[in-house]
């Protein structure tokens, strides 16, 4: 089960409030399916302005990736640069 | 971990005699390739381009900070000889809300749309309203001057503190805060909430020994690149048009424009000029689609140039904005909790980094309970656009003015405070993300061993010293490396060259290729000649297009090994490539086949020798830290600022080109220096820029300061083939700190607001 945390904001409008998850994925379509079925809407929420983390690596630009087991996800605030 | 003194080398190129480093170009010192063109005046920048029957543009911009339009009258524009075209909010697409760039970063062309021409309001002093176009740039100015625009006046808001009131003016009506639930059904001007969590802060400070907390203010801030905003727009026969545009990522120019004149990216060329700075500023348009339309319209190519004026009115300065910090510490100095709160102002529509502030904030610190909360607020100014380490310096002159104090407080040398806390392999910082290998710590340390920290200070003399954390990023690039006749080499990629990325990029297709740099040109091509590539921005470019170059010169070996395998009538996997020539593996008297020798028969061997690559690099860009070093001196009398001595410190990856490097670490010194010292935007009540020029907008010249001494920590980054981090963004997070705590520390006050003036420090020395 991969280990999936989510903004607060997010938590806030759609999971009452819980902001770490277990779920069941093989990549991160898998993810957003799975707790869009749990919590209707999330997937739009967690598709827009969000970067992810999978364990230490922050990818910009996400969709397919494949996650662990073990793997932690983490949706984070978009980083631009200058 | 190596380390590099900088300043000591002289600049005069690679001997060929290899680096310390074990490669034989990487870490070399090549003069950039272009250079000579721009020290001699033969670069072509954005307002260099010339083109046949070109006309001239320019642009009304509102002298009010807010206010309704409610006409706008063109007849006596239209009767001034030479006048061709003219243009208002009116000639451009309807955009909606919803029309965003798909991504990670939904950017809001409707926003954009509105701020490079205004519709139904203006929403800043300056903010563009009509354009006109004439034979000449006088009759241009003059036609401007005479179109009509009736205003019905609001009254302005021009502080976050300001605009978050309760019955604060609206700038948008249709403006509703994000991140808050449930979604207000009431208008703000609060454009987002950001929230950032890790532990439970308010527990764990209980059990703090020392307490310091305190408000840090900043002001608007400019990018200050030298050279204005320039495009020119032609219109072919088929409807196609060619854009001449400097700016940070010809594609982006291309794609933006497309939008926001309702056309198809494949009848848009965007051919990048040379660009005088960018810093961030130059990854957005602004005149573009203005250039575009009156192109349209007139018939004729169209030359827009922005005057400083309009530079400083009318584009993207950074956010001011305002922190609250908290830290909490045990008596040793271990940090038990933190917490920080940014309001920054987006500008007239939302947008501020206020997210990558609290990200960044406490990134050089291991803190297990911490929390960040971020407002998004927009106010009467110009939009804020990116700004070297969006969001992160404002954050870090609170975190690491409270760190000083911290110090001071527990009787603890700062350096050693920081390294007592410092963020290394395996902290997790307050945006969930735990760091793989970085150089947080060996810069703390590099920075203590420093002549310069080690050095006694004299009467009103005050040291300070401050970390800064920036992420770097990927992202997508293209590159295609290309063999010529005789065996030199292009490398074109589409990444515009801001920083000396060109002689980085020689240097790395010349390690993997074997060829002396010399024999490589790096060009930078435009949108119909190089596959996509993102903009030039975030610190990206030396790793995620350097990526790309050396997939594109490994494609061209193959090449060439491929048709050396021909020759020699071998097996392919009986050829290898070393010192820039194939070799047969099994049989060495087989003369091996270099570059040039290889290129020579090309022809009789499959035709031109190429190779290219198209790439996502979605991670593996390292983190960088950095700790820099500020001694002042200031006079008590007048409250003038001294900088004696500064040394910026920085985990670099791999110095691809170190004189190059060692600028980034220099400039970005450079311009935090004048965010601390000198630099703000100043309104007038009716909200009015009053500095818009460089002489009352100061930023620091050369006489203002020491030379910027650099230490550069090689801790290569595994993510990079050759080890290479970001180095552009992070230079700029300390310093505001660095230079705050320097000056508090020469008068035993904490200084709070940036920017120190005389004024202001003769005030805080006044106090008592």
């Amino acid at each position: 089960m991969a280990k999936v945390e989510i903004p607060i904001e997010v938590a806030r409008k759609f999971t009452k409030g819980v902001t770490t998850h277990e779920v069941e994925a093989s990549d991160l379509q898998d993810i957003l399916i799975s707790l869009d079925n749990d919590f209707p809407g999330i997937k739009e929420a967690l598709n827009t302005g969000l970067a992810v983390a999978i364990d230490s690596s922050i990818l910009q630009d996400w969709f397919l990736e494949e996650v662990e087991q073990n793997s932690k996800v983490r949706f984070i605030p978009a980083i631009e640069g200058g | 971990m190596t380390l590099q003194n900088g300043n000591g080398h002289n600049g005069n190129g690679h001997n060929g005699s290899g680096t310390s480093n074990g490669y034989k170009y990487v870490g070399t010192r090549p003069v950039r390739p272009d250079g000579v063109d721009k020290v001699t005046g033969r670069a072509n920048f954005g307002a260099d381009i010339s083109l046949n029957g070109m006309i001239y543009g320019s642009v009304v911009r509102s002298p009010h900070a807010h206010a309704k339009i409610k006409k706008i009258n063109f007849d006596k524009a239209l009767k001034l000889k030479g006048v061709k075209a003219v243009i208002s909010g009116k000639d451009f697409p309807t955009l909606k809300p919803s029309d965003k760039l798909p991504g990670v970063a939904p950017l809001s062309f409707y926003d954009m749309s509105r701020n490079v021409i205004a519709r139904d309001k203006v929403l800043y002093d300056g903010h563009a309203i009509a354009a006109v176009a004439a034979t000449t740039q006088a009759i241009a100015d003059k036609a401007a001057k005479l179109i009509d625009v009736e205003y019905k006046i609001l009254k302005p808001v021009m502080t976050a503190a300001d605009a978050m009131k309760e019955k604060a003016p609206l700038l948008h009506d249709d403006l509703f805060t994000e991140g808050v639930d449930p979604t207000p059904k009431k208008a703000s001007n609060i454009a987002k909430r950001t929230e950032l969590k890790l532990g439970d802060p308010e527990v764990a400070m209980q059990s703090a020994d020392f307490i310091v907390e305190g408000d840090y203010s900043t002001e608007t801030v400019h990018q200050g690149y030298i050279e204005p905003h320039a495009c020119a727009a032609n219109f072919a026969q088929d409807g196609s048009v060619s854009i001449w545009a400097s700016s940070q990522g010809a594609f982006m120019i291309r794609a933006y424009t497309a939008r926001l004149c309702g056309m198809s990216t494949s009848k848009i060329k965007v051919i990048p000029a040379e660009i005088g700075g960018g810093f961030g500023g130059k990854t957005t348009i602004y005149l573009e689609p203005l250039a575009l339309m009156l192109a349209k319209k007139s018939g004729r190519p169209v030359k827009m140039t922005m005057s400083r004026t309009e530079v400083m009115r009318a584009t993207g300065p950074t956010s001011g904005g305002t922190a609250h910090v908290k830290i909490g510490a045990k008596k040793d100095g271990t940090l038990v909790a933190g917490t920080l709160e940014l309001k920054y102002e987006a500008g007239a529509f939302p947008g501020s980094p206020v997210a990558l502030g609290c990200m960044t904030g406490f990134a050089p610190y291991d803190l297990k309970d911490v929390a960040c909360l971020g407002w998004d607020v927009v106010v009467n100014r110009p939009k804020a656009a990116a700004y070297r380490a969006p969001g992160a310096p404002v954050a870090a002159y609170a975190v690491e003015s409270a760190m000083d104090e911290l110090a001071h407080k527990l009787g603890i040398d700062p350096l050693t405070l920081r390294r007592k806390n410092s963020a290394k392999e395996g902290t997790k910082a307050v945006y969930g993300v735990e760091f793989d290998r970085i150089g947080n710590e060996d810069c703390l340390q590099a920075a203590q061993k420093t002549k310069h920290y080690n050095t006694p200070l004299g009467e009103n003399q005050g040291r300070g010293v401050a970390s800064g954390f920036w992420f770097n990023i990927g992202g997508t690039s293209s590159a295609e490396v290309m063999i010529n006749e005789d065996g030199t080499v292009i490398v074109a990629t589409g990444s515009p060259d801001i920083g000396g990325s060109r002689a980085s990029m020689a240097l790395m297709a010349a390690e993997v290729l074997g060829v002396d740099v010399s024999r490589i040109k790096p060009l930078v091509a435009d949108t119909e000649s190089v596959p996509y590539s993102d903009l030039t921005g975030g610190s990206r470019v030396t790793f995620a297009t350097g990526k790309a170059v050396i997939d594109a010169a490994e494609d061209a070996i193959k090449d060439m090994k491929r048709r050396a395998a021909k020759v020699w009538k071998v097996d392919f996997d009986q050829v290898d490539w070393e010192n820039g020539s194939a070799i047969c593996i099994e049989n060495d008297e087989i003369k091996p086949m270099s570059v040039a020798d290889i290129a020579q028969i090309a022809g009789k061997t499959g035709g031109a020798i190429s190779g290219k690559a198209n790439i996502n690099v979605t991670k593996g860009a390292g983190p960088g830290f950095g700790t820099h070093i500020c001694d002042v001196e200031v006079d008590p009398e007048t409250g003038r600022v001294t900088v004696l001595r500064y040394t910026a410190i920085q985990d670099v990856g791999t110095a691809i080109h170190p004189s190059y490097v060692e600028g980034q670490l220099q400039g970005g010194a450079a311009q935090g220096i004048g965010w601390a010292l000198n630099e703000e935007y100043v309104y007038s009540k009716e909200g009015n820029l009053l500095n818009t020029g460089f002489l009352d907008y100061r930023v620091p010249v050369a006489s203002d300061l020491p030379m910027i001494d650099t230490v550069l920590v090689e801790v290569p980054n595994a993510g990079h083939p050759f080890g290479v981090r970001g180095v552009g963004e992070t230079p700029i997070v300390p310093p505001l700190g660095a230079v705050a705590n320097a000056v508090s520390n020469a008068i035993g006050k904490r200084m709070t607001s940036l920017p120190m003036s005389p004024a202001k420090i003769l005030q805080k020395i006044d106090a008592g």
